[in-house]
């Protein structure tokens, strides 16, 4: 029992890296992409503050941060962080791989990319929900997994949603508007500019205060 | 032996800081112990780079401009749940946050700091419904009268002002058929306003020369409630009444209080007594900064660290075992549903072309329904509006599923590409109703703890929680209700989220009154142990928001604790 923790932990180690392998750097690419793409037709109709999308705000590397940053453990005295980010990749494109396999893809897939990069980039944005899906209806070999996924539905399913999560909060908070201070700890960063995805929504920014007032419905309440 | 204090209590969130000011008004000496920094104390004045002092006795260090500089009002500085002001972590945000494991997914919306989780609630103090108390739980909601009373006044509490999503939801509650309530003992179904812990807009807030201010007094409807208010000429008269505002100046004021943050409790001490049996004697804390580990002593000691780190504390202390110690976890199981309106709909009904969920305070308006939960009006930045709507759901996305069949919502699910984009460039013209239902107390919903992965506070929490079939069938009863008053005052499209059940903003109900304490709250097992937190309620209170039960208890528990211990 004890021999089996430390061997899973010092694999978990071998696989832990805080910098992204360049396949994650593509994963989060391709993930966020398809979650908030850029919207050449949208920007026809609606004004060219709809054109961009997640990656002109870097919302692939708020994630990576995120995961990076989302769980730390305690061995004896000393805290390790555990890096989440490239095994969160590796396990995408498992899942990517099994999709493709089984022929569950329903749009082409880039084979130049497949070849290149990682099978979750390869696919077309549609499938690249398809590929988590599968993740979160249990239909991929979970023994195939890196460490800490591997047999373990209910850290998939926390990252399969907090993969989701992140990418809205990225993109639809002030996250967006640090600029070149983004990677920051927060007491280092700095607003540098309005964040695009409040243009786009029409949300006019922190305000002190509106004239909106419109009255009590109850003034108040009796026993 | 002389102690440290006569009382220790764990945690100053939503109860801590109402037991220290009952019992420090009767000459009780309090010590109370928060895991995360102090927002607006010049002893603290860089709660997020520096340790500062260890603690304070004096309300005089309150201070408006250091809560100023440290309330951003942007939504991710403040709510990002990894480093955000209010995430469950450290004060040092360069460190990683407080891991929970939270198998189904999801996350806890919970805040270390003084003043808790209540530093982001929306500040919605309803009651219990009577129908969940009476006869259910081992006291009878008569007895609660006062004491919500009591708290009322000093929080105090009044019906929310209206802005134009809360017209908007009463004209469709309305136009639904439904009543509008006037009293705030709920035992029948209707709408009416949230009862907020906020205190009102001045009356001339909508004259165009009135200037807003950090100063200003009283809610400016800048919809900042989730962000941390720092509205006010003061700390203690800032608008929204978080304990950091209320209880805490008023706990410090009677000078018989001692207040310490960035102090982690990790172990309760207990001795065997000939007479009491065994009985807690003092806590073992760590000093989040410094790693420094100490032991504190006294007669009494609180827990009220909120619904999971109380059992957490309980079982890493290795305290007796009891089946229902983290057992019987209620989370009102919530889910959303969303309406888009067009402009000329909005003209008609409201006299502007949008209802604006960034304008008002966050949740204003509410809907009961005794036996199936509750329905509230919400509105937000953007940020955490998107994520809470449109990516949380359980069930995947939206355009893979097949299409429902007699549904009264249009999209059902996370929402993405295009269609994200599209929704939310709706985002001006989109009224949201949150829903929170009556879930029953099922032992298999719990707070265990993991049995490998540990922090520097023990081993971590485990938060199990799956909603029985009949919570499920409750949530769809609401969720149609909602989508009926959104379809009523003319939204064209519907959105159901979905939600996941790993979405923890109100847990209850794991060291419940009549299993793990006796009527007055102290712990059956462990004399002179007390609880304080959401964690001591009996139920899910049928859906209400657990804050001012919690506080309304935690006001009861003090005199008990007074007339046991200390006459």
């Amino acid at each position: 029992m004890i021999y089996n923790i430390f061997h899973l932990f010092f694999e978990m180690l071998k696989n832990q890296s805080k910098h992204p392998l360049p396949n994650t750097k593509s994963t989060f690419n391709a993930l966020v992409d398809a979650i908030i793409p850029s919207t050449p037709e949208t920007s026809e109709n609606q004004g060219s503050i709809q054109l961009s999308g997640a990656l002109a705000s870097h919302t692939d590397e708020y994630e990576i941060w995120s995961l990076d940053h989302f769980l730390s453990l305690n061995i004896s005295i000393l805290n390790f962080s555990i890096y989440l980010a490239n095994a969160t990749a590796k396990m995408l494109d498992i899942a990517a791989r099994q999709l493709i396999d089984s022929e569950g893809n329903k749009e082409p897939i880039n084979f130049t990319i497949l070849l290149e990069e990682c099978a979750f980039t390869a696919l077309a944005s549609n499938d690249r929900f398809r590929a988590i899906t599968l993740l979160e209806q249990n239909k991929v070999d979970i023994t195939l997994l890196p460490i800490p996924f591997r047999n373990n539905p209910g850290f998939i399913f926390a990252i399969t949603g907090g993969i989701a999560m992140f990418a809205t909060i990225g993109y639809y908070t002030d996250w967006s508007g640090y600029g070149s201070s983004r990677i920051n700890t927060p007491e280092k960063r700095k607003l540098e500019h309005f964040p695009v995805g409040w243009k786009q929504v029409g949300y006019p920014g922190p305000s002190k205060g509106y004239h909106a007032f419109r009255g009590y419905l109850v003034e108040k309440c009796t026993e | 032996m002389a102690h440290d204090a006569d009382v220790i209590i764990i945690g100053a969130g939503g109860g801590g800081p109402v037991v220290a000011k009952e019992l420090a008004e009767k000459g009780i000496k309090v010590l109370l112990l928060e895991a995360g920094s102090w927002y607006g104390n010049k002893k603290w004045s860089n709660p997020r780079k520096e340790h500062g002092a260890v603690s304070t006795t004096s309300s005089e260090d309150l201070h408006s401009g250091t809560l100023d500089k440290c309330f951003t009002d942007y939504e991710g500085d403040v709510n990002d749940t990894i480093t955000g002001n209010f995430r469950w972590g450290p004060a040092d945000r360069s460190r990683h946050p407080w891991f929970r494991r939270i198998p189904q997914g999801g996350f806890s919306w919970q805040s270390s700091g003084i003043g808790g989780t209540t530093l982001s609630y929306f500040a919605n103090s309803p009651r219990a419904f009577p129908l969940v108390v009476d006869n259910v739980w081992p006291i009878s909601y008569s007895e609660m009268i006062p004491y919500y009373e009591k708290v009322e006044t000093i929080l105090p509490v009044s019906p929310a002002p209206m802005t134009e999503k809360e017209e908007l939801f009463f004209y469709g509650a309305k136009k639904a058929g439904w009543s509008r309530l006037m009293t705030p003992n709920i035992t029948s179904p209707g709408y009416r306003p949230q009862p907020n812990a906020i205190l009102p807009p001045n009356t001339n807030v909508n004259d165009p020369n009135f200037k807003f201010e950090n100063s200003t007094e009283g809610c400016t409807l800048c919809g900042h409630c989730v962000n941390g208010c720092k509205i006010g000429p003061t700390v203690e008269k800032v608008a929204k009444r978080s304990t950091l505002v209320s209880y805490i100046p008023l706990a410090l004021k009677t000078g018989n209080v001692e207040v310490r943050p960035n102090t982690f409790v990790i172990k309760i001490l207990t001795e065997k007594d000939k007479k009491e049996g065994l009985k807690a004697i003092g806590v073992g804390y760590r000093d989040t900064w410094t790693g420094e580990i100490g032991e504190l002593s006294a007669n009494v000691v609180i827990m009220a660290a909120g619904t999971v780190e109380s059992p957490r504390l309980w079982l890493n202390s290795k305290l007796p075992n009891n089946p229902w110690v983290g057992k019987g976890l209620t989370t009102h199981c919530f889910d959303s549903v969303s309406g888009i309106f067009d402009e000329k709909s909005l003209m008609n009904i409201l006299g502007t072309p949008d209802a604006r969920p960034y304008v008002g305070q966050n949740s204003a308006a509410r809907f009961d329904y005794p036996g199936l939960g509750a329905l509230q009006g919400f509105g937000s930045s953007p940020g955490i509006f998107s994520t809470l709507l449109y990516s949380l759901s359980k069930d995947g996305y939206d355009f893979l599923r097949k299409p429902d069949k007699k549904v009264p919502w249009d999209i059902r699910g996370r929402v993405v590409g295009n269609d994200l984009k599209e929704i939310m460039m709706e985002y001006p013209r989109t009224l949201s109703i949150l829903i929170m239902i009556d879930d029953e107390v099922n032992q298999n919903n719990s707070i265990i703890l993991d049995s490998f992965i540990r922090d520097e506070h023990g081993l971590v929490p485990v938060v199990n929680y799956q909603p029985s079939k009949k919570d499920i069938q409750k949530r769809d009863k609401l969720a149609i209700i909602a989508a009926d008053i959104l379809r009523k005052a003319g939204a064209k499209k519907i959105i159901r989220s979905d939600c996941t059940p790993g979405l923890f903003v109100h847990m209850e109900s794991t060291m419940r009154m009549g299993y793990v304490t006796d009527i007055n709250c102290e712990t059956n097992q462990i004399k002179r142990l007390f609880i304080a937190d959401n964690s001591v309620h009996y139920n899910s209170l049928g859906g209400a928001n657990p804050t001012l039960t919690t506080q309304a208890l935690a006001t009861r528990t003090s005199e008990k604790i007074v007339n046991k211990y200390f006459t």
